[in-house]
Formats: structure tokens, sequence, C-alpha cells
């Protein structure tokens, strides 16, 4: 029986050989987390985030002598190639000041950059693991419904839905409160 | 993978071991923790200048809650698709080129070795004893809509792949999208999953999903399936068997009622007759069914070989030759008349494109077994 990272390999194969389905497959996958990268950096500018992504798996697709080992490699060079592409915008722009602060930051804030991807997108997984009814509502509370909305979409009361998102949010408070307390300890600490 | 610069990847690394600690922490019940074994966070925070506005950010409530929804606030399958028609566009051009390379190699295009020997003491030539592929007259990708007004759609071959996608209109209508042999196609659904049928099939697939299920039809033929995730149980009917799944890939084959095998990727699957008795499997095994005896068997494969045919090859993983002409048949609409002498089960190992010419295959299965190919009439060859 082949297990899920097994799985992955395999397809990590098939994109090595330029398949588009695996290509899809990773694009899908890693897609917010590159996003929530490529929006961070491209904010205040005209370049959509998305444009970038799409330049970055062309690129890709097209240097077919670029292959990985795993999907760590993978996504540290799809990563890695964002800030690049950034950097060479910033560098084509007339504004020298940004290119000059985005050097001068660069590592630093490139590691943090990195540490708040991962936490966010665990949290955002810990939504996923809510009972699925909760996790609906709150997923259209963060989209930005207003609770008639919901209501109405579901055919439910309103205070049903309040009451559904609220224990959304108990629920996450209590896995998250300890976040709080532990992370202001330790910057105090430090 | 060699990094062009490689103090990005360092930094990338500590990143990520920063983000291991951090969520550590978080995951961890007991409220002293001795700080020492985070050494990454100590560092950290004394030396990195932003390490103020991620803690902030993760401790304020309205800050992380606007994170996690500018995390979601994009369209992944939307990108996907632009993606394959970018790719589309470029693809012709490559395989044109990747072709010129392969000529050089030209005697491993296609690589037939044969396991067991064929013994074969006399040729009687009994005429037509077999014979598959089922007659054709549609000859394009042909939409069947459920008025039963027939739109046939731009001729496509297996290099090009056209997309439809469906709009809701009036919903549980039906329509039927025929692929004749040579063609394949890509088919985007409603909800978002995608299909992609294989030369010479055939499926029944509603306008629009209204219902509690996703109910589809494989008529005949092959189909591989990428289900968007949903509540709605995704159902896939052949014959008398139903496939379910709720958001996974599969590929289905239909060879006959005696014969549907279903490959599932990832995900889980279940397959039940007449409604009753499902049977659940799982990534990466083969899933053999006969509708008429109910038998069912489960073996594990590489699932690699089933989707090939995706992007337009044969792949013959020591299949018997039986199977391989059943392909080559539906790929390059030609049939077979098998003498009832020839071994069907020899097995058979092949890779090749199904741009390579049809006499190249027939000439490359010919060396290497003693099957003889001759051609009688229009697209129609004699195997002995």
């Amino acid at each position: 029986m082949s297990s899920g990272i097994e799985k992955e390999e395999l397809l990590l194969g098939y994109f090595n050989d330029r398949d588009s389905v695996a290509f899809g497959y990773f694009y899908q996958k890693l897609y917010k987390d590159l996003y929530y990268y490529a929006a961070k950096l491209y904010i205040d500018t005209e370049v959509l985030p998305e444009d970038a992504i799409h330049d970055i798996f062309m690129t890709l697709w097209n240097s077919s002598n670029v292959k990985f080992d795993n999907l760590y490699k993978l996504k540290a060079y799809l990563i890695i190639s964002i800030k690049n592409r950034y950097r060479n915008y910033l560098d084509h722009q007339k504004s020298k000041n940004r290119y000059v602060k985005f050097c001068k930051e660069n590592q630093q804030k490139f590691e943090t950059d990195i540490a708040e991807i991962e936490v966010i997108s665990s949290i955002n997984n810990a939504i996923g693991l809510l009972p699925k009814e909760c996790a609906k509502i709150f997923r259209l509370h963060l989209d930005g419904w207003e609770v008639k909305d919901i209501a109405n979409k579901f055919g439910k009361a309103q205070s049903t839905v309040y009451a559904q998102k609220q224990k959304a949010i108990n629920i996450l408070k209590q896995k998250l409160k300890s976040i709080d307390i532990k992370l202001l300890m330790l910057f105090f600490l430090g | 993978m060699k990094f062009e610069n490689q103090e990005d990847l360092i930094f990338y690394d500590k990143g990520m071991k920063l983000a291991d600690e951090i969520l550590s922490i978080l995951q961890s019940s007991s409220e002293e923790k001795d700080l020492n074994d985070f050494p990454q966070i100590l560092d950290w925070i004394r030396d990195n200048q932003y390490s103020g506005d991620l803690i902030e950010k993760l401790c304020n409530e309205d800050e992380l809650e606007c994170a996690i929804k500018n995390y979601n606030n994009n369209n992944a399958a939307q990108q996907v698709k632009r993606f394959y028609n970018s790719i589309e566009k470029t693809r012709i051009r490559k395989k044109i080129l990747k072709t010129a390379i392969s000529i050089s190699g030209i005697a491993a295009i296609i690589i037939l070795s044969i396991f067991l020997s064929i013994k074969q003491d006399k040729y009687t030539v009994i005429p037509q004893t077999t014979s598959f592929a089922v007659e054709q007259e549609i000859t394009a990708p042909t939409l069947i809509l459920n008025t039963g007004e027939m739109v046939e759609l731009e001729n496509s071959t297996y290099s090009k792949q056209i997309e439809v996608i469906s709009e809701a209109i009036d919903p549980v209508q039906y329509n039927k999208l025929v692929v004749p042999p040579k063609c394949k196609f890509r088919l985007v659904l409603e909800d978002g999953s995608v299909v992609f049928l294989n030369a010479d099939s055939e499926l029944s697939y509603p306008i629009s999903f209204s219902g509690n299920t996703r109910e589809l039809i494989l008529h005949r033929g092959e189909a591989y399936f990428e289900v968007v995730k949903d509540e709605r149980p995704f159902h896939v009917t052949i014959g008398n068997a139903k496939v379910s799944v709720y958001g996974t890939k599969f590929n289905v084959s239909y060879h006959g009622p005696e014969k549907i095998e279903t490959v599932l990727f990832e995900g889980s699957l279940g397959v039940a007759l007449n409604n009753i008795n499902e049977t659940r499997i799982h990534p990466g095994e083969l899933i053999t069914l006969n509708s008429i005896s109910g038998d069912k068997e489960i073996k594990v494969v590489n699932t690699r070989k089933f989707l090939t045919w995706v992007n337009g090859f044969v792949c013959c993983d020591e299949d018997p030759l039986r199977l391989m002409l059943e392909q080559v048949s539906r790929w390059y609409n030609v049939k077979f008349l098998i003498d009832e002498n020839v071994d069907t089960k020899i097995p058979i190992n092949a890779y090749f494109s199904i741009e390579r010419p049809l006499d190249e295959i027939f000439k490359s299965i010919e060396d290497i077994t003693h099957v003889k190919f001759t051609k009688i009439e229009g697209g129609k060859y004699m195997v002995k």
C-alpha cells in the first residue's frame, strides 16, 4: 500500500518529467502558501500576486532540467523564486529606495516571512479540524459573509448560525489561547 | 536541484525550523516550557528586528483573523486552469521538438520485450474469430444535449484538448459527451471537477449538480476524474456498478460488464454493485470488478501507467497483448481480427507516444513476438 508520502514522491517524479497533471497537483497544493507570500511582497504595487506565481510556474515548466528530489525543495525553490522575482521587479522600478531597503532587510525579513507562512497555514489547517458545520460557517464568516446571509444560504435560523460561529471561535480560541500567553511570555523573556 | 543563491536556502531553512518551534509551543499543553528547548526562537527574538511584528500578529486576535482571511483569499482552481491553458499553447511546439530529438534513438522508442515465448506450431488461417472496437460514425468529439441535439465540437486530436464549461441552465438535465477514437477530451464540470475522457468513450453528465449527490454515467471507454471536494458524494455509474467518492483522483476503465477497472490515486473510494456491498479501496490500489459474476479483485499497482494516456502515451507493463491491441485500436481507430491461434495473453512491455506511426508499432511487435499484422482493408488488420 502506498502511503501519502510515497504517492507524493511518485507525483514529483511526474512533475520532474513535466507532466501537466502533476504540475496542476502541486500548483494547487502550494498555491495558498505562495499566494500569501506573493501578496505580502507585492502589496502596494500594480503587480497581481497570481500573475507572479503563474510566471514562476511557466518558467519552471519550460526549464525541464530543473528537478526536485522532494516537496520541501520544490516549495523552497518556488518561494525563493518569488522573492528573487520581486527583487528584480524593484530593480527595474525607478524607485531606488525600495530596492535598497529590500536588499538591506532581505534575509532577516525573509526568515520571518517563511515562519509566518508556515504558522498561518498550520492554524488555517486547524480550522479544517473543527466540526464540519462549524468550519463551513466559520469559513464564510472569514470570507466576510454576514450572519443573515449565511443563515439564508443554509436555510437556518440566524441564532443557530450565530451559535455555530461562536462555537467555532471558542474552539479555535481554546486552541490558540495558549499561544497568546506563551508567545508573549517568550517575547518578554527574550 | 541547485539554488542560484545558497544563502537564500539557508534562511529558508531557518524560517522553517523557526515555524516548527513556534508550532510546537502552540501545540504543547503545558504552560511550563524550557525556553532552552527552542534555541531558534530565542536567537530570532534577540537578533531579528521583525520578530516582534510576527509575534504581535499571532497574538492579536483581529490581526490573526485577518491573516487567515488573506491566506484563503485566492482561487487556486481558477489559476490551475489558467496554467493548463497556457501550457496547452506551448505543448504542440514542444512535442515536435521532442520527436525530433527522440528520432536519434529510434530503436528505443518502442521497447517491447517478451517474457513468455509463444509456441505456435502451425498457422491455420481461421478468419475472424474475435474483433473489437465498436462501430463508429462520430469522428469528432460530440456533445449530445439533453434535447437530443448533437453538437460537433472542434475536431481535436490528442495534441489538442478542448474544454467545455457547462453552465447551469436547467438542472438535472444530462448532456452526453462522445469522444471518438484518436481523440481525447478534457471536460470541466459545473462544480469545478475535471474529467479526462479517453479515446472511444462516452459519458453522461448533468449540466448542473443540483441534488444531494453528483451523478455521472460512463457508458463505455475510460475516464480519469479529478473530483473537487464537496459534501455531496460524487457517483460514477458503470453498468450496474457504482463508484462513490467525495473528493479525489481516480481512473475508471470500462472494458465490458465483466471487467471494470478502477484505480485510485488519492483519497478514498468505494465500488458497489447494484447499490450493495460497497468495497473500499486505498490509494495505489486497482479494483477489477466483474459486474456479471460479482467478483472483485483488489491489487496494489504502479498507478503511474494508468495516467499515461492523459498525456498521450500508451504504457503496457507486462500487460497481455490483447490489452495493448485494445488501446492501439482506440487511439488509431483500427480494428483487429485475431486469429484464434494467437496467444493474446503474451505479456508485453511497451511505452510509446500515440504519435508514432502505426507501422512502426506493428514492426516492433512483430520483431519480438511471432505475431504478424496484415492489412485487410480500410482500417482492419489481421493478426496471426
